[in-house]
């Protein structure tokens, strides 16, 4: 009977594990496979050049300034979205009329896609915003954000915080009805303010929806790559050349696959790397709460 | 075990939905006639990577299929080179190659040919109508891999209207140039040279200019010292590339670095500046916000000497046949008959472009009347970056808007010199075959 059972779920879970395999361990395998050759992208043959490709990634200063690009655009989009998810799911979380409606109208713009979202805040940053700039003379908005070396990384991270923050706050709206109310009603009791009960019922009983959340977009925030193409293409220069941009620049136009292929290996052992020291930290933090 | 029947059955039949029809072998030998039992049915992909291309090619197409009524044809447009190289080799990877499509020539050329992926169409008829002069960037190790289908020619655009009321003079050379942009200054045009700085394609029309109008002629084999290693891109000859921009970028809008394309054409045509650097295709877009401005397009001036000034043009965009087209012969046949001087008119009216076809005589736009004696005399230099290794024109779009933000040249051109560097050693291939024609 339970191998009959097991049978049944293993079946069940197949079609899944199937195209799990077909679209990620495949494509996984194959770019390891292509990380060890000098591979152009198009033509059919190619050479095996062992690690070459690791190694000149290593010294490669262009290739490194994307890496220090990355963690730039990750390390702001994951602090400052989660910030300001929070403060929004904390205050769609009191009893407002129109709740519902504000949080659909927040939600809903992670549905646009990254594209059209660079597109959008293209359009925002080099027409409406520089109008108003102008006409308030502020200089600082007045000349096109994304043209600013120092500042469209920024702005490009602004752009996605936008977008995404409905998502993040959903997260946290969630963390948030899962905790007892009894709690808020004891600490009341006992005379606490509002201040002592986010730092020592929210914020820790919030735990797990930080981490999923922290997790999430800092894994998001590496791989970004549509708004910032549709946004600055990389530029000015390459202040905006994250990794996943890289990857696409040195297979398509230096016609060096081979190399691209490496860029995204190493991008993926980063988001390795980063997502099990964040887990082992914050999961860490929800089992000192429990 | 019943229960799992109708899974499995869903299962089946999601692995027959996902795995692939049962495709013909899409791989043509070059040059076979197909059968005539496909040609019945012929279906050409024709790729094109301008929009501004396609109503003239639906023209084209359209007298094509009067005397060819089973040819049917997909177009598709994907504008901007950046765009369109990426879908280009995905199509090829994917083995969703298009029959046919329009690209630049020259060193992208030579890669899809030295991959395989073209067809040879030397010696061929359709080529009957195009100079050979014009074969050099679609030759690929003696053997010619596209039609080249337009040039394109470089120089500055003038507001008409602003230089007749001012009474002032087109300028002839680089001193002349720095005069005309104070004189403007001072009748009160602040900002009058334009520059899209944040459109890497426009912030480096000075670098395209200069390196055809001044360096080429100055020292034809330039490139091929570089790929010797005896010249450099951070020697004193491009070094002074940059210290005459900067001369010129004094006269450029501070905010320059936030201006697209279309801005910049839009502060043209409004009279808000008064000079634009560019190609000749850039007049379609001119067209479609200003079509009645007065302009008046000149050939480049930023050689010392009045006497030393050219002309540069070139053949930009060529026709390919992909070697696995099904249909090469109706490839072949289409691009015969679109290079002949009607298609050519055509296409020069439609598009808005110069055609490559002998026998071409409609002048598209009353702004380029200034340039008929150039084109048709012989002082002329070609594009000097279509035969650089790949992925080096990018590179040199990237610093100098670097160096227009404000970092300094020798920062810049050490990083040229690097990635060209980088890339030679990624491309020995390249560098090898160079210059052999």
């Amino acid at each position: 009977m339970r191998l009959r059972e097991s049978l049944q779920y293993t079946s069940l879970s197949l079609p899944a594990i199937i195209l799990y395999l077909v679209l990620v361990i495949v494509p996984l395998i194959g770019a390891f496979y292509y990380s060890f050759t000098d591979w152009d992208g198009l033509g059919k043959t190619y050479r095996f050049i062992g690690l070459d490709n690791y190694f000149t990634l290593f010294t490669d200063k262009i290739v490194l300034r994307t890496f220090s690009t990355t963690m730039k655009y990750t390390i702001c989009v994951t602090v400052f979205q989660n910030l300001l998810a929070l403060l929004l799911a904390i205050a769609l979380n009191q009893s407002i009329k129109t709740k519902n409606v504000l949080r659909t109208a927040i939600f809903i713009v992670c549905t646009l896609s990254p594209l059209l979202n660079g597109y959008i805040w293209s359009f925002v940053y080099s027409g409406p915003l520089m109008g108003v700039g102008r006409l308030l003379g502020i200089d600082m908005l007045a000349n096109n954000i994304l043209g600013s070396k120092d500042g469209a990384i920024y702005a490009a991270a602004f752009a996605s915080i936008w977008r995404m923050t409905g998502w993040t706050m959903i997260i946290f709206l969630a963390g948030l009805q899962m905790i007892p109310k009894e709690l808020y009603e004891a600490a009341e009791v006992d005379g606490v303010g509002p201040f002592y009960k986010f730092f020592y019922i929210t914020l820790p009983l919030l735990a797990p929806a930080i981490t999923i959340n922290v997790v999430l977009t800092f894994e998001r925030g590496l791989k970004d790559f549509d708004s910032i193409f549709a946004l600055t293409g990389g530029g000015p220069g390459d202040s905006t050349l994250v990794m996943a941009l890289s990857i696409y620049k040195e297979s398509f136009f230096f016609s060096r696959a081979g190399y691209g292929t490496t860029i995204g290996i190493m991008l993926f052992l980063l988001i390795v790397v980063c997502t099990l020291i964040q887990l082992k930290f914050l999961r860490k933090r929800e089992e000192d709460v429990i | 075990m019943r229960k799992l029947v109708p899974i499995w059955l869903c299962l089946l039949m999601m692995l027959t939905a996902c795995s692939s029809p049962s495709t013909t072998d899409s791989i043509a030998e070059p040059g076979k006639t197909s059968s005539p039992a496909t040609a019945a049915n012929v279906t050409l992909k024709l790729m094109l990577n301008s929009a501004d291309d396609v109503p003239a090619f639906n023209k084209i197409i359209e007298e094509f299929q009067k005397t060819n009524p089973t040819v049917k044809f997909e177009v598709n447009a994907v504008p901007g080179t950046d765009t369109f190289i990426t879908a280009l080799k995905a199509k090829y990877s994917s083995g969703d190659a298009p029959d046919l499509y329009s690209f630049q020539v020259g060193a992208r050329t030579g890669e899809f040919a030295n991959a395989g992926l073209l067809l040879d169409i030397t010696d061929t008829p359709l080529l009957a109508n195009i100079k050979k002069d014009d074969l050099k960037l679609v030759t690929y190790k003696g053997k010619v891999y596209a039609a080249p289908l337009n040039a394109q020619a470089t120089g500055i655009y003038l507001n008409q209207e602003i230089f007749d009321k001012y009474s002032l003079k087109a300028p002839e050379n680089f001193n002349e140039l720095l005069d005309v942009n104070k004189a403007l200054r001072e009748k009160g045009i602040k900002f009058p040279m334009i520059v899209a700085g944040k459109d890497v394609n426009h912030v480096s029309q000075f670098d395209f200019q200069y390196l055809a109008t001044v360096v080429v002629p100055s020292d034809p084999d330039y490139y091929k010292k570089m790929l010797k290693g005896d010249l450099h891109f951070n020697s004193p000859l491009i070094r002074t590339m940059f210290e005459r921009y900067g001369m010129l970028k004094e006269y450029v809008s501070p905010d320059a670095l936030g201006v697209d394309a279309d801005e910049a054409v839009k502060r043209l045509i409004k009279g808000e500046g008064a000079m634009l650097m560019n190609l000749n295709g850039l007049l379609s877009t001119i067209r479609r916000y200003g079509p009645d401005t007065k302009l008046t397009m000149v050939p480049s001036v930023l050689q010392d000497k009045t006497e030393d000034r050219i002309l540069n043009v070139g053949v930009t965009t060529g026709l390919h046949i992909s070697s696995s087209s099904k249909y090469p012969e109706e490839a072949k046949k289409f691009i015969q008959f679109a290079l002949t001087p009607a298609m050519g008119n055509i296409y020069s009216k439609e598009a808005k472009q110069f055609s490559t076809v002998v026998g071409v005589t409609e002048a598209y736009d009353d702004a380029l009347k200034s340039m008929l004696p150039w084109l048709n005399g012989n002082k002329k230099s070609p594009h000097a970056d279509l035969v650089w290794i790949p992925g080096i024109k990018d590179v040199m779009k990237e610093v100098t808007q670097k160096w227009f933000l404000g970092e300094p040249i020798d920062s810049v051109l050490n990083q040229w010199e690097e990635q060209h560097q980088r890339l030679m050693k990624a491309n020995p291939t390249f560098v090898e075959n160079f210059g052999k024609e």
